[in-house]
């Protein structure tokens, strides 16, 4: 196991016990307010690796698989010692989450579990919803200012400073990976203590991991996109099969590091702006210049080929694959699908298979 | 089994329906007139204040699977790229344009429209609506779906007259906001003006509309014996829903009503023998309505209820004092919660299984259409828990292709003599 890898399984497995602290479903919670109120965010992650018991009472199995293991968790009572867990409204069934968290409360008034609160930031891109987010915003630093200490227009641009700080380090770790110079797995880990450690160990981690970093030889270079990934799996298949993962693109990963939030004026206003307009999600709309995007990065990092892995249950990112294999395919880049793949108890025969044909067709496409 | 005929309104309503898309091709194709495309869960009315026509992307999805289309176009999706899990129930109608193919199409197909309106109650709406605007090249709005901070218990009885309070007021500061916008837009995709005047008549209209479908409701939930077919309360409806707002929508509705009061003065059922009713959880079987009448002749069982039968009294109704924009925000902002969300769900159908004296439920659970899905688990339970057993069928409802028929009516008899039997 790397440091990395020891780093993030300890922080995985202790947060739930630790009392205390501000929990954060997804990397898109406004961890910015949570720093500003001088709070302790604790990242919520999906655990693959263990199958929901409590959770099936009550939730379908349709709903994605990451949302099964949190409420899972939280009907545990792995959260209980939280001040409070925040739910973005980062998808549709993020907001789910929150419904069937209250509901199931009523069920069982004896279940040990924090306050949550829905964090209803909007993404459609139009004046009236960054006016409700705004009022969202409000709402929100006005909770945090009472659970912690009052959230002031300095003590938010502060907290910018420091998360923009991380999508910096992000960045930089992004361009290691790119590079050839760290594997795919140990960057997904880096990127998934986003908001989890501070600001500074996270930069020092960047750093560390730059200061190990090797040359390798170089490997094709691949593009990864779909559902959202809460453990290493997919990336060890790449690293076992010597690519270099040139694009991660699921709402968790390379997006996380830019733009920064700007805090030219309020900067309530900045951090609003950032999460109706720029925070990664699949909630963001219109999708066509997010597919230009994509081909654009994937262009800009001498990709030769793509692949998308979609969950199960997937009901959305499905419809986004066309449009994206066809763009590509007019770039020079081929691709390659697998669907179906489990949050819990994953095919990785089906996914080894999906690696090998995106190989074979990448070389083809070479000797073309 | 009765030897009933249908009821003489049903048929009127059907007319209607064909009789409406000939007009609306006749404007359109004909003599150019806008129309729009709007979900389910959109304000129609904003359109009709303009006078602009509306096709539910629900109805003609359902047209399509009536027609026993679906299969075509499902395999046609797949075989574009899109992958066999995603949503059939609205995504119908995308594909038909996708096709190109009007002498396939039901009605002809859907021309060009002035614009595309959905609503975001989930992920993938925002995708599909843009691919299909892509299509057409038309414009689409896009309104976005703020979420409830708290369901609190009780929003059949404060619907219609205590919304303010229930779908909380910063939610609908925003949608009245977003429906500011579209009539901003619709007006300059249409060329249209929007008529106040014509929504405050509309919103009165349907309002006095859910009124009389809340008489043939409770006629029908009090009746010794059941009056209608669950199908021909679906068409009949729905007919009005889609419609809502006219004085032919009310015309209807009271035609309806008044025939129902009559079967139900003569003591006639639809089951002379009707010693059981269920009721039909989630969307309705598009494909296969005669489902509903299986287990009459069989079981002396009926279909009495499903959420198309009274929704449209229970929630469009929406009475204000003041701003009829509001009471619109009002309407659409949170159906989504109300049918598909626990424990509003769970609430609204209970009641109606006590008012409708229902002693099971079937629930379609659907396939591949997740989004109609949700809340089916905790809803099974809380009317278990009420003592109400419920039977789980999971197809989806327009996609003929994961019907079984001989099974899932083999499933139902089953349940029926059971556990619907034990329970009574």
């Amino acid at each position: 196991m790397t440091a990395l890898a020891d780093l993030h399984a300890r922080y995985a497995a202790r947060h739930c016990c630790r009392a205390g602290g501000v929990g954060l479903i997804t990397p898109i919670a406004p961890i910015e307010l949570v720093l500003a109120a001088g709070l302790r965010p604790v990242r919520l992650y999906g655990q693959t690796d263990r199958m929901p018991t409590l959770a099936d009472r009550y939730m379908e199995a349709e709903m994605d698989g990451e949302v099964r293991s949190l409420f899972d968790q939280f009907l545990q009572g792995r959260f209980a010692g939280l001040d409070l867990a925040l739910l973005p409204h980062a998808s549709e069934q993020h907001l789910h989450l929150k419904y069937y968290l209250d509901e199931a409360q009523r069920w069982e008034p004896e279940l040990d579990m924090p306050p949550v609160a829905l964090v209803d930031l909007l993404q459609t891109p139009a004046w009236a919803t960054s006016r409700y987010d705004r009022d969202r915003i409000d709402n929100l630093a006005q909770r945090l200012g009472t659970l912690g200490q009052p959230i002031t227009a300095q003590g938010l641009a502060q907290a910018i400073a420091q998360v923009n700080a991380m999508r910096l380090a992000l960045r930089r770790v992004v361009a290691l990976r790119s590079a050839g110079r760290i594997t795919a797995a140990d960057a997904h880990r880096f990127a998934a203590l986003f908001g989890a450690v501070s600001a500074s160990d996270y930069a020092d981690l960047a750093g560390r991991l730059a200061d190990q970093s090797i040359v390798q030889t170089a490997g094709l270079r691949v593009v990864l996109s779909g559902s959202m990934r809460d453990d290493t799996r997919v990336y060890q298949a790449l690293d076992d099969a010597g690519a270099v993962l040139a694009v991660d693109d699921h709402v968790a990963a390379d997006r996380l590091g830019g733009p920064l939030v700007e805090p030219e004026t309020d900067p309530f206003e900045a951090v609003t702006e950032y999460y109706q307009l720029h925070a990664p999600s699949v909630r963001q709309t219109p999708q066509r210049p997010l597919d230009e995007a994509f081909v654009q990065r994937c262009q800009d990092a001498g990709a030769q080929v793509h692949i998308c892995v979609l969950e199960d249950v997937d009901d959305t990112l499905g419809w986004d694959w066309p449009r994206r294999r066809d763009l590509l395919q007019a770039a020079g880049i081929p691709s390659v699908l697998l669907t179906g793949r489990g949050y819990f108890d994953p095919d990785d025969g089906a996914l080894k298979a999906t690696i090998a044909q995106a190989i074979a067709l990448a070389q083809e496409a070479a000797h073309v | 089994m009765s030897d009933l005929p249908p009821l003489s309104v049903t048929a009127l309503a059907r007319e209607n329906q064909k009789q409406w898309f000939q007009e609306f091709r006749a404007r359109v194709l004909q003599a150019g007139e806008p129309y729009a495309i709007a979900a389910a869960v959109a304000p129609h009315e904003v359109f009709h204040a303009m006078d602009v026509p509306v096709v539910p992307i629900p109805w003609y999805s359902a047209v399509i699977s009536a027609k026993q289309l679906s299969p075509y176009y499902f395999s046609l999706m797949e075989n574009m790229g899109f992958h066999d899990g995603l949503p059939r129930y609205s995504t119908l109608p995308y594909i038909s344009t996708l096709d190109n193919d009007p002498a396939r199409a039901p009605y002809g197909g859907l021309p060009k429209p002035a614009l595309i309106l959905e609503r975001l109650r989930s992920d993938y709406v925002q995708r599909v609506g843009e691919l299909w605007a892509e299509a057409f090249d038309c414009p689409l709005v896009l309104m976005d779906a703020p979420g409830q901070t708290e369901l609190r218990p009780g929003w059949p009885e404060a619907a219609q007259h205590g919304w303010e309070a229930l779908y909380e007021p910063h939610r609908l500061d925003f949608q009245v906001e977003q429906l500011k916008a579209l009539i901003h837009t619709a007006e300059q995709a249409t060329g249209k003006p929007f008529r106040q005047s014509r929504l405050e008549r509309d919103m009165a209209n349907i309002n006095r509309l859910g009124e009389v479908i809340a008489e043939a409701r409770d006629l029908i939930a009090s009746a010794p014996l059941c009056p209608v077919p669950l199908a021909e309360q679906l068409t009949n409806v729905m007919a009005c829903t889609w419609q809502r707002g006219s004085q032919w929508a009310i015309d209807h509705a009271n035609a309806y009503r008044d025939e129902i009061a009559d079967r139900v003065a003569a003591g006639q059922g639809i089951c002379t023998g009707e010693k059981r009713r269920l009721l039909w959880l989630n969307n309705g079987l598009w494909f296969n309505t005669a489902f509903y009448r299986y287990f009459e002749q069989s079981h002396d069982t009926v279909f009495v209820w499903s959420m198309y039968s009274d929704f449209l009294s229970d929630g469009y109704r929406k009475y204000y004092d003041s701003d009829p924009l509001r009471a619109l925000a009002a309407r659409h902002i949170s159906m989504s919660e109300q049918l598909h969300q626990p424990p509003w769900m769970a609430e609204w159908i209970l009641k109606q299984a006590r008012d409708f004296r229902a002693d099971g439920a079937v629930m379609l659970t659907p396939v591949n259409d997740r989004m109609a899905s949700l809340g089916t688990r905790l809803c099974k339970l809380a009317l278990e828990h009420a003592g109400l057993p419920v039977l789980e069928i999971r197809a989806n409802a327009v996609d003929a292709r994961t019907w079984d028929d001989e099974t899932n009516r083999a499933r139902v008899a089953q349940f029926i003599e059971e556990r619907v039997t034990s329970a009574r």
